[in-house]
């Protein structure tokens, strides 16, 4: 149901919304495309998808230079292509091929793009905080005006990272900016379980730093409320947290039978705040029906171009396994090389010809 | 070739008394062995047909070489003869090589410092036992071509080191014309007797240590009259009595060339002269034992020597040994150790010389005393040392009584 | 050649690396305004900033974290634990982050990161302040590893770690701290990874060592002279990458290896080193490969029971005694 702004919604304010929508359409044809494709057994390992929760990554990016830094989570594809990663570097590395953005070691919750400063999704819940602390610090060394970025969700509030990193960003001053997206559910236990407050911005206020709340189902209030914390950031006044509060669609993980929560609940909240169909509504007015499709069409041709370049990339070399984690290792005269090199030699004779798309038996 | 005493690395066939072709019984004796002397029947270790002999009479073998097959019975003689070289292990099973034997005095009772009674548990594939040896005195042994079979291992659980490898081909190399590893035939002078080949063998090895004597002529009155009073013991017990003694806290002179530290038992090796050439037999626990005892145990070995019954036990594993060259009447002997001995004493006929006494010539019993000692072990001082103390045991005996 | 102790020739590393390159900086708890514990970060904030030298807040988790995030952001960080014990309180950050993003991002991104951690069994300082755990970084890929041995070590392998593009953790014994010894004059002297160093040299036994250790195992080495045997000692000083080279020559040269370390000797470095030798170098020897190290335990606070449960001298002389002996 769409619903429209009382103001007509003009100027760089509409550009800017059609940038949002755009970002937040290809997301969630991304996200529907990988459910597709994991659940054809074209993607090994696991996949987390952020659909309902486009706005918070789109509103987030629009306020990023490509030097400024970003950490993401087990759900980050989201954040990935709103940082500015192309979707045939997202899609091959999910189809486990070696023209994939981390050459195949990474997969869906490991996937980064350090030449647009994505520091990677992690696996570890919170696993963001320190790394966005240390970005920050970093800026601060080298007397840069970057900031940096922290995605993470209402699970990892409770985990002790959060609470040294934002004490020592806010003690320390440190350009950063929290974006929790509040999706309400930690894998299966929902934040009501899991904590006494509702707002969890308030902890921000326990280690001095200031906090916004906003819809997260509104790009622009996104946008906003994180623009005024990137501007803070940069002139030296500290970091920011910004609560948006979401909603995830999908289950915590593809194949999630989703026992803990009724499915019409997930339908009421999405007719209702569908982050897309709510930007469709506010600039109805400012684009045509067909201006609309062609977002839709343009990313769906993007994502089929990507399935595409993947389909027809090679797998990685079994020998890649056992290079690259020592900046040295592929030198002949590092020490690291002979012992990688001997590890190869090894195990070589035993390395399954695993074709991509199979998830590897272990046996 | 069964390994029938601590010491020993290989035997010569004396007879075989089973021939080919002849049936045997488990138990009953199959061939004579004979080693320092000392002859052995072996027992057959089971019952079938005996095969061809790998070797004649007076043919010598390393411990653990195959020297003959018994096919089992319903087995052939052909599978019996197909053992060719030395160290293969037994054929097909179907025919059994001469294994350990069924002596009771296997055990001849010396317990090195080191080592435990599993040194006499074969060590060559010869008969399908593991060799016990390090990774690196195998390859040292390979490098060198030197056989491992009958190899003394003097590492923990006999287990053959570097330096057995080391310490074997150093005695092999330094023999010059002279033979090889026991296992190869016709290395010896073509006329020796094989009754001298182990220590032809042996003089070969003591030629290249480092000896060295001290010397002294000794006042025995006291002891001669004491021996024509008592009437219960001689010279040689009287020696054998006092080094034992004297070993105990004189300890390098019996110092064990194997491990370099002393042997913790005393038992005195007497050199005898047999119509068989030259035995050693080895008074046990000498130190322990009176003088009469001691005595009587010489008497008993003499006796057992002539006679060439001296059994295993009451050979080898000597710490210490004496020479006695007195009833020939010999003045002086300057005699040889025996390795892994590393100290000797010789002693020769008591006489009457003259003698200075208090400033004017008179005659005396006297008799000279020498021991050699292996440098490598023994110095100067400590030999002259535990000399000095016999003859004062000589001068003195009561006090040692 | 300058007489240093080990914290004053730590401090020259860290002195001159810092002014070589303005991306290194050092944070870590009580090293800005105290000078560090042992007062091996005295002077460098007058010299360099309170910027580049920062005291934070009990915070171990974050202070690996920021310093992860830091290194894959174009900073050299040197990060202090203050105790080595006390990594165990950032083990995500070590071990899921700095030793695997470069390798997991398909090398998009480098770890240039530092930790140094003082470890080791002194002055009863307990089971939570004497550990020595470089055994679970060595099995952690993605890590390089180093422990010095004296102040020559400790001013070259902090330099070598600093520089490495790799995250490297730095072991520093508390009790070498006060140690003296000789350290190269060069205008930039730095031991490179990897490498191990033949302390002294002799054919009848090897004992591989590291660390606090290596003074031990010289020690072991005068007293095995009175017996007449002559021992190589070899200095590992990089646990990972490990200089097998230099231990499987050694081994050929010698045939009697015993390998020793205060760290647990179960599930220790001389386990894999003891293992890999058996492998590698086994024609080589001569008798079994005998480890020593801490006994199962955690460290004890009385003195007695202190000194009771860790390999020193004459338990290394022992061992290699017995083992060129024969008896074992």
């Amino acid at each position: 149901m769409a619903k429209t702004l009382s103001a007509p919604v003009e100027g760089a304010r509409r550009e800017l919304g059609i940038t949002l929508l755009r970002t937040m359409i290809r997301i969630r044809v991304l996200e529907e495309g990988i459910e597709k494709h994991f659940l054809a057994g074209d993607i090994p390992g696991f996949a987390h998808l952020s659909i309902g929760q486009e706005a918070v990554a789109a509103g987030t990016c629009a306020n990023l230079r490509t030097d400024d830094a970003i950490a993401s989570t087990h759900r980050g594809h989201g954040h990935t292509l709103a940082k500015g990663t192309s979707m045939r570097g997202m899609v091959a590395e999910l189809f486990a091929r070696s023209t994939g953005i981390c050459k195949g070691k990474g997969g869906s919750m490991h996937i980064a793009d350090f030449s647009v400063g994505m520091l990677g999704a992690n696996g570890v819940v919170a696993g963001g905080f320190g790394l966005v602390a240390g970005a920050a610090l970093s800026a601060v060394q080298r007397k840069t005006d970057q900031v940096a970025v922290c995605f993470f969700g209402d699970g990892a509030t409770n985990r002790g990272p959060f609470h040294e990193n934002l004490n020592l960003c806010a003690v320390w001053n440190l350009p950063a900016i929290f974006v929790l997206e509040n999706n309400q559910y930690a894998s299966t236990t929902s934040t009501a379980e899991t904590m006494k407050i509702t707002d969890v911005a308030i902890r921000a206020g326990g280690y001095g730093m200031p906090s916004a709340i906003v819809d997260g189902f509104d790009a622009f209030a996104v946008y906003d409320a994180v623009g005024a914390a990137v501007e803070r950031a940069r002139t030296a006044g500290g970091p920011t947290f910004v609560e948006c509060k979401t909603y995830r669609a999908r289950g915590h993980y593809i194949g999630d039978p989703e026992r803990y929560r009724r499915k019409t609940e997930v339908e009421d909240v999405m007719s209702s705040s569908d982050p897309i169909v709510r930007m469709q509504g506010t600039l109805a007015e400012a684009l045509s029906p067909e201006e609309f499709e062609r977002l839709w069409s343009e990313a769906r041709e993007e994502f089929a171009d990507a399935v595409a370049f993947a389909r027809s990339s090679p797998s990685p070399q079994r020998e890649e396994a056992f290079f690259g984690a020592y900046t040295g290792d592929r030198d002949a005269h590092d020490p690291v090389h002979a012992i990688e090199a001997r590890e190869r030699d090894t195990f070589m004779p035993f390395a399954p010809d695993i074709g991509a798309g199979s998830q590897g038996s272990g046996h | 070739m069964p390994k029938l005493g601590l010491t020993m690395a290989s035997g010569t066939i004396a007879r075989w008394i089973k021939q080919p072709g002849e049936a045997v019984r488990e138990g009953e004796p199959l061939v004579e062995v004979s080693t320092d002397k000392i002859n052995y029947e072996v027992e057959s270790p089971a019952s079938g047909t005996v095969g061809r002999a790998r070797g004649n009479d007076g043919d010598e073998f390393a411990c653990g070489e195959v020297i003959g097959t018994i096919a089992l019975a319903g087995e052939t003689q052909a599978a019996a003869a197909t053992s060719t070289a030395p160290d293969a292990i037994a054929a097909d099973g179907a025919a059994r090589v001469v294994e350990a034997p069924r002596i009771s005095a296997a055990a001849n009772g010396v317990t090195p410092t080191i080592a435990s009674s599993t040194q006499t548990a074969p060590a060559a594939a010869g008969n399908g036992a593991r060799v016990i040896a390090s990774p690196a005195a195998r390859r040292l042994a390979r490098e060198r071509g030197v056989s491992l079979a009958g190899m003394r291992g003097t590492g923990p659980r006999g287990r053959i080191t570097m330096s057995d490898v080391h310490t074997r081909r150093q005695g092999e190399s330094d023999m010059g014309a002279a033979p090889p590893a026991p296992a190869s035939r016709g290395a010896f002078p073509p006329q020796l007797p094989a009754a001298r080949r182990a220590i032809y063998r042996k003089m070969t090895e003591v030629a290249q240590l480092p000896l060295a004597q001290v010397e002294t002529v000794v006042r025995v009155d006291a002891i001669k009259a004491l021996i024509d009073r008592r009437g219960d013991f001689g010279w040689t017990a009287f020696a054998v009595f006092a080094v034992a003694r004297l070993l105990r806290e004189h300890a390098e002179l019996r110092t064990d060339a194997t491990t370099g530290a002393p042997l913790a038992r005393i038992d005195v090796g007497v050199a005898a002269d047999t119509p068989h050439g030259l035995i050693v037999p080895v008074v046990r626990d000498a130190d322990t034992r009176p003088l009469a005892e001691i005595q009587r145990e010489i008497v008993r070995l003499a006796a057992l020597a002539r006679d060439g019954a001296i059994g295993p036990g009451d050979v080898g594993g000597a710490s210490f040994s004496i020479s006695n060259v007195g009833p020939q009447r010999i003045e002086r002997v300057a005699p040889l150790p025996d390795p892994p001995q590393t100290a000797i004493l010789g002693i020769g006929a008591a006489t009457q010389r003259p003698a200075v006494v208090n400033g004017a010539v008179t005659a005396a019993w006297m008799l000279t005393c020498v021991v050699s000692f292996d440098h490598r072990f023994v110095d100067g001082a400590p030999a002259a040392r535990f000399l000095a103390a016999f003859a004062n045991a000589c001068t003195d005996p009561g006090a040692l009584l | 050649m300058r007489t240093l102790s080990f914290s004053d020739a730590t401090l020259e590393a860290m002195q001159e690396e810092m002014r070589r390159d303005a991306t290194v900086f050092l944070m870590g708890e009580d090293i800005a305004k105290q000078g560090g514990i042992f007062g091996q970060f005295k002077g460098l904030p007058q010299e360099f900033g309170f910027d580049r030298v920062r005291d934070t807040p009990i915070s171990e988790a974050a202070l690996v974290g920021a310093g992860v995030g830091a290194a894959l952001t174009g900073c050299r960080p040197v990060v202090d634990m203050h105790f080595a014990d006390f990594i165990t309180c950032s083990m995500d950050e070590l071990v899921n982050q700095a030793a695997k993003l470069r390798y997991m991002f398909g090398e998009q991104c480098v770890v240039p990161m530092t930790l140094r951690a003082p470890d080791g069994i002194t002055k009863s300082a307990g089971s939570q302040h004497s550990q020595a755990l470089e055994s679970w970084f060595m099995h952690t890929p993605g890590l390089e590893v180093v422990v010095p041995a004296d102040p020559e070590d400790a001013k070259g392998l902090l330099k070598a770690a600093i520089r490495s593009d790799n995250p490297t953790l730095y072991f520093e014994h508390k009790a070498l701290f006060p140690q003296k010894g000789a350290v190269p004059d060069d205008d930039d002297f730095v031991v490179p990874l990897g490498k191990a160093k033949t302390m002294r040299g002799g054919a009848d036994a090897l004992i591989v060592t590291y660390g606090i250790t290596v003074g031990r195992a010289m020690d072991a080495a005068k007293q095995l002279e009175a017996d007449g045997i002559d021992v190589t000692v070899l200095n590992l000083r990089t646990i990972w990458p490990l200089d097998y080279d230099a231990i499987a020559n050694a081994v050929a040269r010698t045939h009697r290896v015993v390998v020793a370390h205060e760290a647990v000797r179960v599930g220790g470095v001389g386990g894999e080193i003891a293992a890999w030798i058996g492998e590698h170098c086994f024609d080589d020897l001569d008798g079994p490969v005998i480890r020593l190290g801490a006994a199962h335990v955690p460290v004890p606070f009385a003195p007695v029971l202190q000194e009771a449960m860790y390999p020193k001298a004459p338990m290394i002389a022992d061992a290699t005694r017995r083992l060129v002996r024969r008896e074992v």
